[in-house]
């Protein structure tokens, strides 16, 4: 589903990803893992293009991202993507939010779209939300409208950029609880996160990413508490 | 003479009333012209066009036409006074065309002046717009010019409203400059009083408490409309 061969990003002088291999198979729920500044975000957004990479290719679905030919606008549709910060648009209601792309992007009539957005937010246990503004929802509340949003355009993959991070603690088990439930319906996955919980019972696959490489690539057993890499255990070491 | 006979005898108010009425033409054409000459110019500093994208040099791989050339305009316009581009306008531009109404010619001028600092205020609330909006919007799939149109502007008209209305204001009393090309705004009709009764007191005065009283009325406006985007937020 996800195929990345030599990706390299830099910032400048900063060599935040150092020669990325990987591939993701349809259905795998990856959790990425890494100290902060690891390039565990860089990753994510390079994968949609929304960080161009400086060099190596990248497929999602047989199709290359990297290709400058690739119509990237609709390639994204297949790539939802849940940031820490929500970022959901203000001026819209929770509908509106939700219905934006399938009616602009995928050219669905309102109504079509409609129904698509409200079975979304069912997905969610927001449909009661549908004509709120995104100020009037609680974070995780917000979190779980971006959710709807990026599965209203029914991707095939989606990214988790540490969607509880920003959160009040009582709000975090509703957002993973809402994450797990759609990992369970077979989508791919992949999710930055520190919820160790979480990468334990849900992912089928963690990465650790340090120094912009990827060090440990494993079933969650193995990486959490075998792993010969001395990062790795001290990274686990200091969370329990 | 006293005031009222001053301002009042021989209909001489109706220099006041047909001025103000030609200044409040002239500013609401020059606002309309103003909010859309400054909109379509604040969208093209934002191109990001690059024809010479595949050429060797890095400055002209970078070099963006519609960009630059909507900061050559804005450079120009803010940089050079009203009234000398009133008169260019006049003068030069329309000089060969004496058909043309005065106040079509002086709404164009204004419009154009103003749109210069219309594009600066939407360009600072387009800035203004967190990062994570767009990148929402992009990887939802919509292209550059959908994230603008249906997220990114919608906020940053909203956010640059109290100062479009500023905008309004200082354009109402830049204004006062067009009996300049024979206009008879309230500044002119003003003045016509004062050649008339050889006074200046009453006649300018009048002038500038109306001008005070229209400013004062419209920053009400600006107030109540900045206290409500608050309360939205
Ligand atoms: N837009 C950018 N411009 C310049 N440098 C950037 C940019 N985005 C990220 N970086 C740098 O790239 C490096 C990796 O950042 P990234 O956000 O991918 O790390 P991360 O693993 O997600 O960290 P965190 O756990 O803090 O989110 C950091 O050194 C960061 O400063
Ligand atoms: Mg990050």
């Amino acid at each position: 589903m996800i195929d990345i061969k030599q990706l390299h990003k830099k910032y400048g002088k900063n060599h935040v990803l150092r020669g990325i291999d990987l591939s993701v198979d349809r259905g795998e729920v990856v959790v990425v893992l890494g100290s902060s500044g690891g390039g565990k975000s860089t990753l994510l957004r390079c994968i949609n293009m929304i960080e161009v990479p400086t060099s190596g290719r990248i497929w999602v679905d047989g199709i290359e991202m990297t290709d400058p030919a690739t119509d990237l606008n609709k390639a994204r549709t297949e790539l939802g993507m849940v940031f820490q910060q929500f970022n959901l648009f203000p001026h819209m209601t929770v509908l509106d939010n939700i219905m934006l792309a399938p009616v602009k992007v995928r050219k669905l009539t309102r109504t079509k779209a409609k129904k698509i957005a409200l079975a979304a937010l069912d997905q969610v246990g927001l449909r009661d939300k549908a004509n709120d503004y995104p100020s009037h929802l609680s974070g995780g509340q917000k979190q779980r409208v971006a959710i709807a949003r990026a599965l209203a355009m029914q991707p095939q993959v989606l990214l988790f950029d540490e969607p509880t991070s920003a959160l009040d603690p009582e709000m975090v088990d509703e957002v993973l609880a809402v994450i797990k439930r759609l990992a369970e319906t077979g989508i791919t996955m992949m999710v930055v996160t520190h919820e160790m919980s979480f990468a334990r019972d849900v992912a089928s696959r963690i990465l650790f990413l340090d120094g912009g490489l990827i060090i440990e690539d494993g079933a969650p057993e193995k990486v959490i508490n075998h792993s010969s890499h001395p990062k790795v255990q001290s990274f686990f070491a200091a969370l329990s | 003479m006293n005031a009222v006979e001053i301002l009042f005898g021989d209909g001489r108010y109706l220099f006041l009333w047909r001025g103000l009425e030609v200044t409040l033409l002239l500013t609401v054409f020059a606002t309309v012209i103003g909010l859309v000459i400054g909109l379509v110019i604040a969208l093209l500093q934002q191109s990001e066009w690059r024809p010479l994208a595949a050429s060797k040099s890095l400055r002209l791989q970078q070099w963006r036409p519609l960009a630059g050339l909507a900061n050559i305009y804005t450079t120009i316009i803010r940089g050079t006074p009203a009234l000398v581009q009133l008169l260019i306008m006049y003068y030069v531009v329309f000089g060969s065309y004496r058909g043309v109404p005065k106040l079509w010619i002086a709404s164009l001028a204004f419009g154009i002046n103003s749109g210069a600092y219309v594009a600066e205020i939407i360009r600072g609330g387009i800035e203004s717009i967190d990062r994570g909006q767009v990148e929402a919007a992009r990887s939802l799939g919509l292209s550059r010019w959908q994230t603008m149109r249906y997220v990114v502007l919608p906020q940053a008209l909203k956010q640059s409203l109290p100062s479009l209305i500023s905008e309004g204001i200082t354009l109402l009393k830049e204004t006062s400059v067009v009996g300049w090309i024979g206009m008879n705004d309230l500044m002119r009709g003003a003045d016509n009083i004062r050649f008339q009764t050889a006074t200046a007191f009453e006649s300018l005065f009048a002038a500038a408490l109306i001008y005070l009283g229209l400013t004062t009325l419209f920053t009400r406006v600006m107030r109540r409309v900045e206290r409500r985007l608050r309360a939205s937020d």
